[in-house]
């Protein structure tokens, strides 16, 4: 009589455990805790926290055949942002961003148009999405995993992050090589996945800056949104242009002043 | 003497039972011709209300927009027509068509100073342009767009009651329009309520504005339209015109479909798949009652005058010709139960019509409709017609009866 063996499961329950481990490995639930290696890469990879403080921006956004609109971005802190269509016809358009509120202002209305969070830029194009989610402030990190030189953060939105991304969790996947981050899933309560960000390109330089994007609207379905960022100037921004109630630096700006 | 002749007179012989058949008849024909009276103008009502709802006779879209959102109303802008003022000019310049208008399709927020938001579905049009294509316009307070196109500043447009409602507004009230334009670029504009008005569907008046074309333009930043909607002088030149105007476009550059209002219209062709549903059912009954009661009374007066018919066979009269006989006195009572029920028919119709009755609105609308009836003359020929097939099957159990006579027991028959 041979001894008995060491206590493994057998037949119908080892293979029910196998899959058990295949399927929480699948849906990420078995990431691992954060190391402070995957804190240091998180870090290096926020987009948000490495653009420069104050710039102006200039992006082409659109999709591969459709319209190709051109927008100025000026960023005048962390959570201020302006953001005009350069076309002829879009003329006097602005849309401001002041921490979780965005305002329209458009030349046939007397009054900023205070904007949705559900609202986009332009087609599928939202701020977060074009300059990085900052995936430090406003999220928490759950778990890391990692397969080869990618890594997969995973994020939770807090309440005031998700009313404005609209996204409850992020995915964020990084090339541990290069630091930088390949993609970006925005998911919905339920974990079903509402928007792609791919970052395909960025630009040259000490700070990791995307030169190209491509979003994708998975719910919707509508087309990719190609986004190419042109040229990003580091530069001090007036203050003024994010003031709510006096609109004379705006206006200056869009007379072309160019002492703004 | 001829069989038809012969059974004119037997008629005049029992009055009582001839009056009752030609009752029966003449019941049976009045209830087709006022279902199909009933039908026929709530057909006629219905189509002459979506097209000049704001349908018109015939839309003309470019054709990828069509194939891609089906024959609906929805058309968006970004996929419009540019060179929409030459296409207008050509098309109106044809023999059957009264006006052909442009109209801008457009959805977005609509925000009260007070923050009161919601969503809402407008429509640009000329106002001139419908008038003369005969639009309705159902207000219900304020006043009408202006013809001409506001000045920058003096937008305004006309709200539907239940966005009204939603949004407090009153004719004189300010409201900021948010929209995406065709670049997908989100533009504000302020405009002033004109006027209050329904559409007649109350799901619609929850989220229907109108607004003028120069006031969508400068929402939209677009000078497009999304589509030409065509009146015509008559609905019954719809295909002809069609045609035409398909003829017209053809070769042009984006490709332009033609779709004529049926198909875009989808809810017409289910009410009239219901009424036709109700009128042959009823119909049906119709027929049975009818072909059972004259039947019945046809029989009658073959076994009443079964003696005097086996006389006529012992005298020389063939099985045929009393068969003929008895055919000829059914093709009587159908023609004139016809005659009398299209008459009795045409008698309610104009006591009904006169009445002015309403019926509540049917479901999903907002209005009482007005109880009309229509003479229709292709119903009436076609009642004649069916009456006399009716009694002649009904004459069937009679003719068998008096085949299979026999001409000794016959004159024995008490």
């Amino acid at each position: 009589m041979s001894p008995p063996g060491p206590m493994v499961a057998r037949g119908p329950i080892r293979e029910a455990l196998l899959a058990l481990v295949l399927s929480l490995v699948a849906t990420g639930a078995l990431a691992a805790d954060p190391t402070p290696a995957d804190r240091a890469l998180l870090a290096a990879s926020n987009l948000f926290a490495a653009a420069p403080e104050q710039f102006r921006a200039r992006v082409a956004a659109g999709t591969t055949g459709g319209v190709r609109t051109e927008i100025e971005i000026w960023r005048g802190g962390r959570d201020r942002l302006l953001v005009r269509p350069l076309a002829a016809r879009q003329w006097g358009k602005l849309i401001l961003q002041r921490g979780s509120e965005r305002w329209l202002f458009a030349p046939g209305a007397r009054e900023p148009v205070r904007l949705g969070p559900g609202l986009r830029l332009a087609g599928t194009l939202s701020l977060e999405e074009l300059f990085g989610i900052d995936i430090e402030r406003g999220h928490r990190l759950l778990g890391v995993e990692s397969a080869g030189r990618v890594v997969t953060f995973h994020l939770e939105a807090d309440e005031a992050t998700a009313a404005v991304t609209g996204a409850t969790a992020v995915r964020w996947v990084v090339d541990r090589e290069t630091r930088r981050p390949l993609r970006a899933d925005l998911l919905f309560a339920g974990g079903r996945v509402a928007r792609v960000v791919e970052f395909q390109g960025f630009r040259p330089g000490r700070r990791p800056l995307p030169a190209r994007l491509v979003l994708k609207d998975v719910l919707r379905g509508t087309p990719p949104l190609e986004v190419e960022i042109l040229e990003v100037e580091e530069r001090p921004v007036p203050a003024a242009l994010f003031d709510l109630t006096d609109g004379s630096a705006r206006a200056r700006l869009l007379a072309g002043d160019p002492e703004l | 003497m001829s069989a038809f002749r012969l059974a004119w007179r037997n008629l005049g012989r029992n009055r009582r039972r001839t009056a009752l058949s030609l009752a029966g008849v003449a019941a049976g024909t009045a209830a087709l011709l006022l279902t199909a009276g009933f039908v026929v103008f709530s057909f006629r009502g219905l189509s002459e209300a979506m097209i000049h709802g704001g349908l018109g006779h015939l839309e003309v879209a470019r054709a990828a927009t069509v194939a891609a959102s089906g024959a609906t109303l929805e058309r968006p802008l970004a996929a419009g027509l540019d060179d929409w003022r030459e296409l207008q000019a050509a098309i109106e310049a044809l023999p059957r068509v009264r006006a052909a208008a442009p109209t801008v399709h457009v959805a977005g927020m609509g925000s009260t100073p007070d923050g009161r938001t919601a969503a809402f579905l407008g429509l640009a049009v000329d106002p001139e342009r419908e008038r003369r294509m005969g639009f309705d316009l159902k207000l219900r307070g304020g006043h009408p767009l202006a013809d001409a196109a506001p000045a920058t500043g003096e937008d305004e447009i006309l709200v539907a009651t239940g966005l009204a409602e939603t949004l407090g507004l009153v004719p004189g009230a300010p409201l900021t329009l948010l929209a995406l334009d065709p670049d997908g670029m989100l533009n504000a504009l302020d405009v002033r309520v004109a006027g209050i008005v329904t559409t007649g569907v109350q799901e619609l008046d929850t989220r229907y504005l109108k607004l003028h074309l120069a006031t969508a333009a400068r929402l939209l930043a677009s000078e497009s339209v999304s589509n030409l909607v065509v009146t015509l002088d008559a609905t019954r030149d719809t295909e002809a015109a069609r045609q035409e105007i398909a003829a017209l476009v053809a070769g042009h550059e984006p490709a332009l479909a033609v779709t004529g209002w049926r198909e875009r219209a989808p809810f017409y062709g289910q009410v009239r798949n219901l009424y036709a549903g109700i009128f042959w059912f009823l119909g049906a009954i119709v027929f049975v009652l009818v072909v059972l009661s004259t039947s019945n009374t046809l029989t009658m007066a073959v076994l009443e005058r079964v003696r005097e018919l086996g006389t006529l066979r012992a005298i020389g009269a063939s099985a045929g010709q009393l068969a003929r006989l008895v055919l000829a006195e059914a093709l009587w009572l159908a023609l004139f139960g016809a005659l009398l029920g299209g008459g009795v028919a045409a008698l309610l119709i104009a006591l009904l019509n006169a009445l002015h009755l309403q019926m509540p609105p049917p479901p999903g609308a907002v209005n009482p409709i007005d109880l009309r009836l229509a003479w229709v003359p292709e119903a009436f020929a076609g009642a004649v017609l069916l009456m006399l097939a009716v009694l002649s099957l009904a004459a069937i159990p009679p003719l068998v009866r008096v085949a299979r006579l026999r001409i000794v027991e016959a004159l024995t028959h008490r």
